[in-house]
């Protein structure tokens, strides 16, 4: 094969050139993404019920929609939250179930569902988004004093910049915060007492006097006239000049505009509002489709804003807030930086171990060419570039010159020491000579790395690529040191003077030295080492752990909670203190708050707000030093806020929000039937949470106490006048609800009609009592006849998770690891509380998906290892060769260890993907040192000759490939911008590992070697 | 390198030393539950307003629709109390009359009738008094007999009783100019209703005009049941148009339910200053129903925590939480029992922020 490719050697550089080409091509063409997007496969049904109570929602709607989606093919988990007006029904299918198909089964349910609901309200599925679906906030505000907000979202949000933005490609739904612009009937109903006019009477002309119709062709001498019914109201005029009522006792007709007013105000019980730097603008968040590409749906809506902002009257300014691409670019650069940093690093060092200009030259020049294939399988199969697949080849890149190293050390050394020889014939045979080595070598550390594929869940989709990338890269470079490596040596590769470098001869001396030392105090060194590694182990039982470092993500948002009965009025003034304390750190950029929920948003009230507080740049901070910093003096000075207040980030808070259906680091659900006894047990958890060290921001989340205007309609009285409930249902529909009545039509846009109650009636049960709703046998009857009003607490949310209710305690952990803190909670949680029978709790969060992968890791660990051990075995055909090489794995994790101690990481899955590569790089290092002594050996040396030599001879193989891995880690540590926060652990481990590694192969494997091989020797001796 | 950070945070910890003093306030609230501390910024921010606690009348001001009446004592319809055909009209609807002043003339064939009959009657009694004089005279000189003379004194005696007879008659139609009935205003008022012109045939079946007299007029409010309660007779009222507004005593209260309105009939007597009520107009009646001066609050200030009523008195660092006892609620404001004392100074507005303040966002309004 080597010799095809040789001789063919023309075509194999015209290949190298369409790789390198393709390869440029595809590294461009890469999609850009921040991380690899780990929203499980889930399908959000929404149910809109105006005036429906949390526990009605919950009843009516919630269970039904519940019911019919538990039957599902590959359903796992069903989770809903009912609030006041809004049912929200999570559908979550198994993992790999394709979402299109996911949407459609539950597209062929909703029919069903809707059959079980009350009539008039219907589920719709969300967005096809994804957790990580918010791209891009905007909002349009005016600077000229013309428009107010109620403007700027009818008009130029609603017919303007909605469409166009919408028109971009990936760009699922805009969800639009601010008042709408509605038309407002407002009735006097004494003047309804005065003229004899009920409710009813009133809603019904409303109703019959707004349409349009259509009525096909008029045959005329002028041609075929189109006909058109134009009952359509087309100003406030037109609604006022409606008849309601002949009053032929009087002999008068009775007129919209006699009984009631008309303002243009906006649409009533609004539930959501949007500030910003401390007052309300209209804001929008652009929802992007599920797979599309975060950085090119953003790009192109940022290009649409500009156009928007050329069409839009002078003084209405639309400001691009937030997207998710600017956390993407700087992570990316930042992996890029590392990345390409590393290459140069190593470089420099091949080029100073090889001690030869050209040999250092087509080493290093494999790296690219590595990464461009990397970079051309990625295309293909479709992955993105992110902090994962980009973090796989950074830290790789130590790795991907080794197969290259090998195969030019070889071939070099064979050329210095082969002078007279055919190159052709020399380099063939040099590549002969290695092959196997390396080909095994990679396919240890393939093996080493194949635990992660069996991640499942969010560590599955963040660490799977990771992997990938790496193992394809690794699976490149070897094939590219057997490809054009050979090639490129032929041609460019000339023999040295000496075999080693001035450097290595020294190395070469001093490790002599060392290695004579070493076999004389044998004992006490492996007592130490022993020693080392149990003192290791003890310090792993004191580091932390959790799932990954947390992103910095330039920004932070703040959650606030507020009483359930704040009105949005109170709810935004509270957004805007928040604003204004996070605007006096001259580090902020800007803030800006969402207020509860917009048409299409979340499932919150607006007593929940989220200020966003957008940070200059890391290196430009003065105020503070750290986020955590930050975050501790701004939660001081909002101490005094009568809110219950949380921090965190835009992503991490989405991620949070997925992973447990909360936004915080930790949720504790209390699984149950009562309410009331699930608020108790609730309380007390929370109170045992605060007291456990590393609790911050514990919250509780309100379930009960959102005061409720309860209309029990009276059953006698509608009997005895032959009313339905529907009916009574229907007038509060539109008076209290806030329904549209109608549309009203101005140009080509559409305005809601609503009825709005008069400022004294609202919230005064008497008043509403006096509302004259039907008339019935020549009688008015009143809201008060027909029904009991009163005002009453109720709950606030429900929400469930498999058909059972929970409660929720939400806490975030600072100053300490997860892991940890977890475990502590736990225990404390379950001696202290007593809990009901049919009641349990569960803890949820990111820690759950580091428990998962550890325990994962902790049976394919092994199982790798113990694969790694039988093909050592098969290759050295001994059990004691390859248990050394595989004793030698433990020994190597000291550094590791003892590096992630030191730096004060904890044990999260990136910290045990460093241990994993660390095992690789231990188990090559005794194969490389373990082959060539039994080579030696078989050559007829004895012992400890065989050991010297080989060790000797194996160093500079053995060095280069610690220290180019080594080094290609170090741009990841020093960095600190954003994005590295997340490989970080891995490559301290490395670092730390390969250190102790290294040292260990070098230093106590040969002596381990020897004295293993003297006891064997011994007892064949005497069996003999 | 996170070690230098935590270094550099633990170092710099004096600097932000504020950490440990709101522990201690926390510790201090928890110790005296009802004081909340907050700045003056702070309140701004939150929209708190305060306001002085006052002593006014706890009374309740009532609002209800009402139509214009007038007043069936002091309205006059005008009848032509014999059939016949208008000749004249001197006046015209809206024109202002004196009490006796003439408004038409009607020819009527019945008073031409009538007149003629009189004339008959006149001349028949003529003769009959001579007839009778001369039989007196002959009865006297007893030329004639008794029985002759007292026929024609009961002759003569009809004649002049059946005349005396049909004067009344003619009388009763009111004032008469030679054949025409004279029509004059009973009292001095507004010419309304005009139904007829000249020519037209009228009787006492059809009405000519009205006369009435705007001075004072009735007010017809209906009043909600629960409040028709507070009304009470002679409370004063204020009658809402329009044009302005006139003042106006109630006098009635209805007995039972209008079943049209489901509404309490409520009268109120109105003098029509300047003419601004009008007969048939809807209008606006309210009525303030006194009650004895008391701490009036707006209902807004009162916070519900675990069953009890609480309102936050303002302190020089922040608020006070404070029991109330609540006597009735009127219409958006309560009556304090007890608890409040004027001139004290209470939050109104954002009072669930400090209720939140004093019990925690999670416990809000829940009862135990």
């Amino acid at each position: 094969m080597f010799r095809t490719i040789l001789r063919f050697r023309l075509l194999v550089i015209l290949a190298l050139v369409g790789v390198v080409i393709y390869g440029f091509y595809s590294f461009k063409k890469l999609p850009i993404d921040a991380f690899p997007d780990p929203t499980p496969v889930q399908v959000n049904i929404y149910t809109e019920a105006p005036g429906l109570s949390a526990e009605e929602v919950e009843t009516l709607i919630t269970i039904p929609v519940e019911s019919v989606m538990n039957g599902l093919k590959d359903v796992v988990l069903v989770r809903s939250v009912s609030i006041p007006a809004l049912s929200y029904v999570s559908v979550y299918f198994k993992e790999g179930t394709d979402i299109y198909f996911a949407r459609r089964l539950v597209m062929e349910k909703l029919p069903d569902a809707k059959e079980r609901v009350p009539a008039g309200f219907s589920p719709v599925m969300g967005p096809n988004a994804t957790g990580l679906g918010n791209a891009l906030l905007y909002v349009l505000h005016d600077t000229s004093g013309k428009y107010s907000n109620k403007e700027l979202k009818s008009i130029f949000q609603q017919w303007l910049a909605r469409p166009l933005i919408m028109s971009v490609g990936g760009v699922e739904e805009i969800v639009q915060f601010g008042p709408e612009l509605a038309y407002l009937i407002v009735p006097d109903f004494d003047k309804f007492v005065a003229y004899g006019i009920t409710l009813e009477e009133f809603l019904e002309a409303l109703e019959r006097n707004n349409l349009l119709v259509g009525g096909g062709f008029f045959q005329s001498a002028e041609g075929d006239l189109v006909v058109r019914g134009l009952g359509r109201v087309y100003s406030t005029e037109d609604i006022l000049r409606i008849p309601v009522k002949v009053d032929e006792g009087r002999g008068i007709s009775v007129y919209v505009k006699d009984v009631a007013r008309v303002i243009e105000g906006e649409v009533p019980n609004r539930r959501g509002a949007f500030t910003m730097d401390g007052r309300e603008v209209q804001g929008n968040v652009v929802v992007k489709r599920i797979y599309e590409n975060t950085k090119e749906v953003v790009d192109k809506v940022k290009e649409k804003l500009k156009e928007i902002q050329n069409i839009l009257p002078e003084g209405v300014k639309i400001e691009h807030l937030y997207d998710q691409a600017y956390i993407t670019e700087k992570a990316v650069a930042t992996i890029q930086k590392a990345l390409f940093s590393g290459m140069l690093l190593v470089a420099i060092v091949t080029a100073f171990l090889l001690g030869n200009f050209r040999a250092s030259l087509i080493v290093i020049s494999s790296l690219p060419i590595t990464l461009l294939t990397a970079f051309i399988v990625m295309k293909n199969t479709g992955m993105s570039g992110n902090l994962m697949t980009l973090g796989g080849l950074a830290i790789g890149i130590g790795m991907f010159v080794d197969s290259s190293v090998v195969i030019v050390e070889n071939i070099y050394r064979h050329l210095s020491e082969r002078r007279e020889g055919f190159k052709f014939s020399i380099v063939l045979d040099s590549v002969r000579e290695v092959w196997r080595p390396v080909f095994f070598a990679v396919l240890i550390i393939v093996i080493v790395f194949s635990p992660i594929f069996v991640f499942e869940s969010i560590e599955g989709k963040y660490f799977k690529p990771l992997a990938f990338t790496l193992i394809i890269a690794l699976l490149s470079s070897m094939l590219i040191a057997f490809t054009f490596i050979p090639v490129l040596s032929y041609y460019f590769l000339k023999p040295g003077k000496t075999t080693y470098s001035a450097v290595m001869r020294f190395i070469h001396r001093v490790y002599g030295r060392v290695l004579d030392a070493s076999f004389k105090v044998r004992v006490p060194l492996l007592a130490g080492v022993v020693v080392a590694f149990l003192g290791s182990l003890f310090l792993l039982t004191r580091i932390g752990t959790e799932f990954a470092p947390e992103l910095e993500e330039g920004s932070v948002i703040v959650n606030a909670f507020l009483d359930p009965n704040v009105s949005i009025e109170e709810a935004k003034r509270l957004a805007m203190a928040i604003e204004k304390e996070a605007l006096k750190f001259p580090d902020v950029v800007r803030t800006f708050s969402t207020v509860g929920r917009a048409e299409k948003g979340e499932v919150v009230d607006v007593n929940f707000i989220e200020t966003w507080i957008i940070l200059k740049p890391q290196e430009e901070w003065k105020s503070f030093r750290t986020r955590e910093e930050f975050n501790q003096i701004l939660r001081e000075r909002l101490s005094w806020l009568p809110a219950s207040i949380g921090f965190t980030q835009p992503i991490k808070m989405a991620i949070d929000h997925l992973l447990s259906g909360v936004r915080a680091d930790i949720a504790i659900k209390i699984f149950g039937q009562d309410p009331e006894v699930l608020n108790q047990i609730a309380t007390k958890v929370k109170e045992i949470t605060e007291k456990v060290p590393g609790a911050v921001d514990v919250q509780k989340e309100i379930q009960a106490g959102r005061l409720q205007l309860r209309v029990y309609p009276r059953w006698e009285t509608l009997e005895r006048y032959g009313i339905t409930a529907e009916e009574v249902l229907n007038v509060i529909k539109y008076a209290l609800g806030g329904n549209d009545i109608g549309v009203l039509q101005k140009d080509t846009y559409l305005f809601p009609i609503v009825i709005s109650l008069p400022e004294e009636f609202r919230g005064n049960v008497e008043r509403l009592k006096e509302i004259p709703i039907f008339e019935r046998d020549g009688k008015i009857l009143t809201f008060g006849d027909v029904a009991d009003i009163k005002v009453e607490p109720g709950l606030f949310v429900i929400r469930r998770e498999n058909n059972i209710r929970y409660a929720l305690v939400m806490t975030d952990v600072e100053g300490r690891d997860i892991g940890s803190f977890v475990s502590e909670l736990q225990e404390r949680i379950q001696k202290e509380t007593e809990l009901p029978k049919g009641y349990f709790i569960t803890y949820g969060g990111q820690f759950e998906n580091q428990q998962r992968a550890m325990k994962r890791l902790s049976v394919a660990v092994p199982v790798s290892i113990f694969l790694i051990f039988v093909l050592l075995y098969l290759s050295f055909n001994s059990v004691r060769d390859a248990l050394i090489v595989i004793l030698n794995v433990p020994f190597a994790v000291i550094g590791g260890i003892v590096a992630l101690y030191i730096s004060g990481f904890n044990l999260s899955v990136p910290s045990a993907i460093g241990f994993i590569a660390i095992f690789g790089i231990a188990t090559l290092n005794g194969v490389v040192l373990v082959s060539y002594i039994r080579d030696l050996l078989a050559e007829g040396l004895d012992i400890r000759s065989a050991v010297k030599k080989a060790s000797i001879l194996r160093i500079r193989p053995i060095l280069i490939t610690a220290i180019t891995t080594f080094i290609g880690l170090i741009p990841l540590l020093v960095i600190s911008d954003i994005g590295s926060e997340v490989q970080k652990p891995l490559a301290t481990v490395v670092v730390g590992g390969i250190f102790t590694s290294t040292l260990l192969t070098l230093v106590i494997l040969p002596s381990v070697y020897e004295l293993v091989y003297r006891r064997f020797a011994r007892a064949e001796r005497r069996r003999e | 390198m996170r070690y230098l950070i935590f270094a550099l945070i633990f170092l710099s910890a004096p600097l932000w030393g504020d950490r440990y003093g709101g522990h201690q306030e926390r510790e201090h609230r928890e110790k005296d539950k009802m004081e909340i501390h907050l700045k003056e910024e702070n309140i701004r921010d939150l929209g708190i307003k305060v306001q002085r606690v006052e002593r006014k009348p706890s009374g309740k001001l009532i609002k209800m629709p009402a139509e214009v009446r007038e007043n069936p004592s002091l309205t006059f319809a005008i009848y032509s109390p014999a059939e016949g055909i208008i000749r004249r009209l001197f006046v015209k609807e809206g024109d202002l009359v004196r009490k006796g002043q003439k408004l038409a003339e009607i020819f009527s064939p019945e008073i031409a009738q009538l007149v003629g009959e009189i004339e008959m009657a006149r001349v028949k009694t003529e003769t009959a008094r001579r007839i009778f004089e001369r039989d007196k005279e002959l009865y006297q000189q007893k030329v004639i007999q008794y029985t002759r003379f007292f026929t024609s004194k009961t002759e003569y005696e009809r004649s002049k009783g059946e005349l005396k007879a049909l004067m009344e008659r003619l009388k009763s139609f009111g004032e008469v100019e030679g054949y025409h009935l004279v029509i004059r205003s009973p009292a001095k008022g507004y010419v309304v209703d005009q139904r007829v012109k000249p020519g037209d045939s009228v009787g006492p079946d059809r009405k000519l005009f009205e006369v009435h007299y705007h001075q004072v007029l009735w007010v017809y409010g209906w009043s909600g049941v629960s409040s028709s309660n507070s009304i009470k007779k002679g409370t004063q009222g204020k009658v809402i148009t329009s044009l302005g507004e006139v003042s106006c005593s109630i006098d009635y209260i209805g007995h039972k339910v209008d079943p049209k309105t489901r509404r309490i009939p409520v009268r109120c007597i109105a003098e029509n200053k300047g003419h601004i009520l009008k007969p048939g107009m809807f209008v606006n009646l309210e009525v303030f129903t006194g009650g004895e001066t008391a701490v009036v609050i707006p209902k807004r200030a009162v916070q519900d925590i675990e069953g009890k009523k609480v309102v936050f008195v303002r302190t020089d660092d922040g608020f006070e939480a404070r029991e109330i006892h609540i006597e009735k609620e009127i219409d958006g404001y309560v009556v304090v029992e007890e608890g409040l004392k004027e001139g004290e100074r209470i939050a109104v507005s954002g009072t669930v922020f400090l209720k939140t303040k004093l019990v925690g966002v999670e416990e809000g309004g829940h009862h135990h």
